[in-house]
């Protein structure tokens, strides 16, 4: 993490002693990150304000339990998901969850894509403005199955580590992996049928 | 070459991504070299890369970019030490959240939410101020009074005349003084 843990974890003693200046430099040290982080799951600002604020106070509550080894901010990753996840249950909006998902179900020599040939993917188009890429790519993103939007939104937009991305999501390296695997082929499918016009000029 | 595409191609992100054990690297780079195919599988793997950068950017820098509501770091750093633990439903401070919302330019659905409160709380208010006023049902009330056994309509009747009650077998003497004319000194009350 390119943030100092140690100076992280001097904040988080203080904030435990009771010190609220020093919790509110926690707060104001990821606060960015997480609207940014929530933002891929809900588009209205005051929810997402509302999520991001949940996610600290549940952060600063369950402070005693933080592991001093591993890093705050997948810690707060993993608060900051599962908060949004509930917020959206609440709502009756159900993210499809691995179970769910017929096709996390099939068995390995049947997994969609899993043949070099199965379609290509172009770079975005040179004349396209940043902005505009970012816009289309979120709005891949926004049409995917939660389980494969999260997995893609942890390893690329966060950065994380496949290690990092198992712990906020509590499951293996193996399984990181695989449905990272499978996230980027829906992502791959997704974007060929929202915008096919990307898709003409490639020659391989 | 043993090793098949199909072997090949989920490993192709992991090895892009820098998260391949040397021992699985070393499976998948012979057949790299090999096959045209899997490398063409590995330039994809590069251009999706090349779609998630701008959105990192922009979320950063530009159009994408989140603003965080002024003041929003003490304002959670204030309820955290007050002992909120971030359950939805317990949230009371409309003033701070009036401020924050108005600093959004999103007075309109702050202003509706409040509005939706006054009238509910406009709603029970009313609904308490019939209650209050409704009669008792200890009370007389002209809806009740049908409902009261005839002796107890004659000897409240009796009292608001000024007559000394009239049980069910009245004594001689007291019929008499209730067959007097109105207007007499009041009688004493029973002895």
């Amino acid at each position: 993490m390119e943030l100092a843990p140690k100076d992280d974890l001097r904040l988080v003693r203080e904030s435990l002693a009771g010190n609220q200046l020093s919790f509110q430099l926690l707060v104001e040290r990821y606060e960015t990150r997480m609207f940014a982080l929530v933002r891929h799951y809900t588009r209205n600002p005051v929810e997402i304000e509302d999520i991001v604020q949940d996610t600290f106070l549940k952060a600063f509550t369950r402070l005693p339990t933080f592991q001093e080894q591993s890093s705050f901010y997948t810690w707060l990753c993993r608060i900051a998901i599962n908060t949004a996840l509930d917020f959206q249950k609440r709502l009756g909006r159900n993210p499809v969850r691995a179970v769910e998902d017929p096709e996390l179900a099939l068995s390995p020599d049947r997994i969609e894509g899993s043949q070099p040939t199965s379609g290509r993917i172009p770079a975005p188009d040179a004349r396209l403005e940043r902005d505009e890429v970012a816009r289309i790519t979120q709005g891949v993103l926004g049409e995917l199955p939660e389980i494969f939007r999260t997995v893609l939104v942890l390893r690329e937009f966060e950065e994380l580590s496949y290690q990092d991305i198992a712990d906020v999501l509590g499951i293996s390296i193996g399984t990181v992996e695989s449905r990272l695997f499978r996230a980027r082929v829906r992502f791959k499918e997704r974007l060929m049928a929202l915008h096919p016009e990307f898709g003409e000029d490639w020659t391989s | 070459m043993e090793f098949s595409c199909q072997e090949a191609v989920p490993m192709i992100g992991a090895y892009l991504d820098g998260e391949l054990s040397p021992a699985r690297a070393a499976l998948l780079r012979p057949h790299l070299l090999e096959c045209s195919a899997c490398r063409n599988a590995a330039a994809d793997g590069r251009s999706l890369q090349r779609w998630f950068a701008p959105l990192r950017e922009s979320a950063e820098s530009g159009a994408l970019a989140v603003a965080v509501p002024s003041g929003f770091s003490a304002r959670v750093a204030r309820r955290a030490l007050a002992g909120d633990r971030g359950e939805r439903g317990n949230r009371g401070d409309w003033t701070e959240r009036a401020a924050s919302a108005r600093e959004e330019g999103r007075i309109l659905p702050f202003v509706l939410r409040l509005t939706a409160v006054a009238a509910a709380a406009a709603l029970l208010f009313a609904l308490g101020l019939q209650l209050a006023s409704r009669p008792q049902s200890t009370n007389l009330a002209a809806d009740d009074r049908a409902a009261l056994p005839l002796v107890q309509i004659q000897s409240e009747l009796d009292r608001l005349n000024g007559v000394a009650p009239t049980p069910a077998a009245p004594a001689p003497q007291e019929s008499a003084e209730a067959g007097s004319p109105r207007g007499k000194k009041r009688p004493q009350p029973a002895r």
